[in-house]
């Protein structure tokens, strides 16, 4: 039933009386069944070629006359918009990148499915919704009889993503083409869909086309690999090889970096004796909102009880699923989130967030980078005014002294002084994201909070920026905490590393310890979902993150994904404590009383 | 921009005539030139547009017309945008209980036909001068852009730049003038042409019924009361000051909208 996509010559331009191409003479086969990868950076055409195959180009870019898209014989060129109507979703599906913005939020899901069944005349009423349910099912959606009903906004993120795969492959399409579909994700949830995508693609035998810009993921997933630059094709081969020959080479690029990085380092990743920043027991709760006949407000334990100090200098990484309490636990540090319980404390002055002349001294000492730190930038002003407020703002000197000051900011942050007067738009994501830094830096901090610095960032706009907060860290004495999901920008950079399960630290130590032999299972499921670009032979670990007011009221708040062998009745019994593993007091910990620290080669 | 400049070269055009009309006028527009010989006369090469019952020509008078009714239209716009902003980012900013008072004010407000309300104005306090005319009809005309302006910086407030200069400790005034209003005008362009396009028949409407600009005053709306009684006889005096109204109008939404699509490109 499944037939061969062949593309032929495939070039996109724009309309403009003098056309550029973003596509250039493409020509490549999914043989029936086959899995194949399509990686490049941003901006190098990756989304339009789905978009051209579907027809599905937004306006003022085109498909040269030449090209041509055959699936079997017939050739989706020739075909008028009705026809091509009829290949959309039933023959080729997609799915998106942002699953929130590709359902529609006004209409329950289930609804949505059997729309999908309908529209294509292939199941009405209540044989529809009979398919919709198993769909749902088989892509992993608990209780799918009750989900059907909700809408998109009620749903998890994995569940969202899971369910625009169930639309997806709701009509069982020949060939299924995935732009980006788990970019939005963290880790743990990323290798889950993955999993789920290859099962599904096996049972029904349909064609995968993975686009992405992150080689480990496709290689790991697809059998052969094409690597687009520029909108050209620049290599095509089986993935292994792909993978082996672009680690090779993007790896002698950061080597240099690297080795850098590794020297400063602390060896034993103490903290010294007295922090910058120290959190003690601390708590943040927040309340869920109560209503009309429901029950009385459960506080939700964003933050719970954590103890955990940041010393000079030092670059700690704190690591975790999304929704974990990471953000909250760095907004809290910065005084930006009052504590329900426990106390911060900056150089030895406990923050009161009701103090605001100390607040406003403190502020100055501890800048945050946000997580979208290019939209932290006003669109209208020009660079330069932004760092020319902020050094204003924090007492600088103002008038030519502050626009002096702005251009050595931009120098510091590996920016050209003249891009000053340029506005944040007409900059790079990366040039974004370093402006942002220099923001930071105006008021000369101690401590910069990066929440997931280059999340947004292309694999290749990556490394120079963790080499620049490396640079920032090991000349000035900056410290870092560096939120992430990814471990391996946490590896590159930090020395000491906490991981947080449900608003509680679970794991903390000696950064190599911690990622390189970690002890605790949940760790072991972060470090085993990373993507690595060789084929997978095992699952990753199931289950997702619970919603905040599922979790387990007592015991172990991981227990019910917990994979260790040693889980008994005291894991459903007793919350763990966070102990020490190793014999210096100060190194490694884990909050779980049965696992033992591998043993040190 | 290209998509701007018709609209806006239309309307300069017509700023311009209105400036430049004890320059461009033939005849003075008040004096009655020769009320036995030349009353009513239909257009003809001394008089372009003709001459109304009093023997004026109606080209000054539409030329002087224009300074009355572009200058009263784009005072009432100013009065109308003012009053709207400070009521849409009030009730942005404060939320809650002012949000839902302002917001019901501005309701209720829409809910009474304008040209009603301005009548019942004028009818108690008797013929206004221009200025003050100007005043009633932007306190009749706030409220549209109450309602664009409180959804703009509702959404301007969430945005993570304004988050960050918050969290970046900039001063309230900075913080207005400089990270909200930038975001803003591009809401207050729409909303100031759509006033503009609102504004300028109504005071026409208000000079037709004799409640507007007092004769012997040119506006564009009582040129065409001087018709009154022989509408269709003089068709010039109806004819060209309705085009006037209409092309200005016609222009304003133009460029309403497209100042509108601009926004939602630049979005």
């Amino acid at each position: 039933m499944t037939a061969t996509l062949a593309i032929r010559a495939l070039s996109v331009e724009t309309t403009d009386p003098t056309p550029r191409r973003l596509l250039d003479d493409l020509s490549f086969t999914l043989a029936a069944g086959s899995s194949v990868g399509i990686v490049g950076r941003s901006g190098a055409g990756k989304s339009t070629i789905g978009n051209a195959i579907l027809d599905l180009l937004p306006r003022g870019l085109r498909r040269t006359p030449s090209s041509r898209i055959l699936l079997g014989d017939e050739d989706l060129t020739a075909l008028g918009a009705e026809s091509m109507r009829e290949v959309r979703g039933r023959r080729i599906a997609m799915v998106f990148q942002e699953p929130l913005s590709a359902l529609d939020p006004a209409m329950r899901v289930g609804r949505q499915l059997t729309a999908a069944l309908e529209a294509h005349g292939v199941a009405r009423g209540a044989e529809a919704t009979e398919r919709a349910i198993v769909m749902l099912d088989r892509v992993g959606i608990r209780d799918a009889a009750r989900s059907a009903r909700r809408f998109p906004h009620e749903l998890s993120g994995g569940q969202r993503q899971r369910m625009l795969l169930a639309l997806a492959l709701m009509l069982e399409p020949e060939v299924l083409i995935a732009d980006e579909p788990t970019t939005a994700l963290d880790v743990t949830l990323q290798a889950q869909l993955l999993d789920l995508l290859d099962d599904l693609r096996r049972d029904l035998g349909t064609t995968l086309l993975l686009i992405s810009h992150d080689l480990a993921v496709v290689g790991e997933r697809c059998e052969r690999v094409l690597v687009l630059e520029q909108g050209r094709l620049v290599d095509d081969g089986p993935s292994e090889r792909i993978v082996a020959e672009r680690s090779a080479r993007a790896s002698g690029a950061a080597a240099v970096a690297r080795a850098r990085a590794v020297r400063p380092t602390d060896p034993d990743g103490t903290p010294p004796d007295v922090p910058l920043v120290a959190a003690d027991a601390l708590s943040v709760h927040f309340l869920t909102p109560s209503r009309l006949f429901q029950r009385p407000e459960v506080p939700v334990h964003a933050v719970d009880g954590v103890t955990l100090a940041i010393g000079r200098g030092e670059c700690v990484g704190l690591v975790g699923e999304s929704g974990c309490g990471k953000s909250t636990l760095a907004r809290t540090l910065l005084g930006l989130e009052a504590p329900s319980a426990g106390t911060v404390t900056v150089l030895g002055r406990r923050l009161d967030v009701q103090d605001r002349v100390m607040m406003r001294a403190l502020r100055r000492r501890l800048q945050l980078v946000p997580q979208d730190a290019g939209a932290s930038l006003t669109p209208q002003r020009t660079v330069r005014s932004l760092l020319v407020e902020a050094l204003e703002v924090h007492g600088h000197t103002p008038g030519a002294a502050a626009q002096r000051r702005a251009e050595q900011l931009l120098q510091e942050v590996g920016l050209d002084p003249a891009l000053g007067a340029r506005r944040p738009g007409a900059l790079s994501s990366g040039e974004r994201q370093r402006v942002a830094i220099a923001r930071a830096l105006a008021p000369q901090p101690d401590l910069l909070v990066c929440d997931e610095p280059v999340a947004n960032l292309d694999a290749a706009a990556r490394e120079p920026l963790l080499a620049l907060l490396d640079r920032l860290r090991d000349e000035r004495g900056l410290a870092l905490l560096l939120i992430s999901h990814d471990l391996g920008v946490v590896r590159r950079l930090a020395s000491r590393v906490a991981v947080m399960y449900l608003g509680r630290i679970v794991e903390q130590g000696n950064a190599a310890q911690v990622l390189d032999a970690p002890a605790m299972p949940y760790t072991q499921l972060l470090r085993a979902a990373v993507p690595t670009g060789r084929p997978r032979r095992s699952h990753s670990g199931g289950g997702e993150l619970p919603a905040p007011l599922a979790v387990p009221a007592q015991g172990c708040p991981f227990h019910p994904r917990c994979t260790l062998p040693l889980k008994d009745e005291g894991c459903l019994s007793e919350r763990p404590v966070l102990r020490a593993v190793s014999a210096d007091p100060d190194g490694h910990q884990v909050a779980c009383p049965k696992v033992s620290l591998p043993p040190s080669p | 921009m290209r998509a701007l400049r018709l609209p806006l070269g239309i309307l300069a055009g017509f700023a311009l005539a209105a400036l430049l009309a004890p320059l461009l006028a033939p005849y003075d527009p008040i004096a009655h030139l020769d009320p036995l010989g030349s009353a009513l006369q239909a257009p003809s090469a001394a008089h372009w547009m003709g001459t109304d019952p009093y023997s004026r020509d109606v080209l000054s008078r539409l030329l002087f017309g224009a300074r009355a009714s572009l200058g009263i239209a784009t005072l009432a716009v100013a009065v109308a945008l003012s009053l709207g902003t400070l009521v849409g980012a009030v009730a942005a900013v404060r939320g809650g209980f002012i949000d839902a008072l302002l917001m019901r004010c501005t309701d209720a407000m829409l809910a009474i036909p304008r040209l009603l309300l301005l009548l019942l104005v004028v009818a108690a306090s008797g013929p206004l001068p221009p200025a003050a005319l100007a005043a009633v009809l932007g306190a009749t005309g706030w409220m549209s852009a109450a309602r664009l302006v409180r959804q703009e910086t509702r959404r301007l407030l969430a945005t993570e730049h304004v988050k960050a200069a918050i969290a970046l400790g900039v001063p309230r005034r900075t913080l207005w003038r400089g990270h909200i209003l930038p975001g803003l005008l591009p809401t207050l362009g729409v909303a100031a042409t759509v006033a503009f396009a609102a504004a300028l028949p109504l005071e026409a409407a208000l000079s037709f019924l004799g409640l507007g600009v007092a004769p012997p005053h040119a506006s564009w709306g009582n040129i065409i009361l001087e018709a009154e009684g022989r509408l269709l006889r003089a068709w010039w005096l109806v004819l060209f000051p309705t085009l006037a109204i209409v092309g200005a109008t016609l222009t304003a939404n133009l460029l309403a909208e497209r100042v509108s699509m601009r926004r939602e490109d630049a979005a």
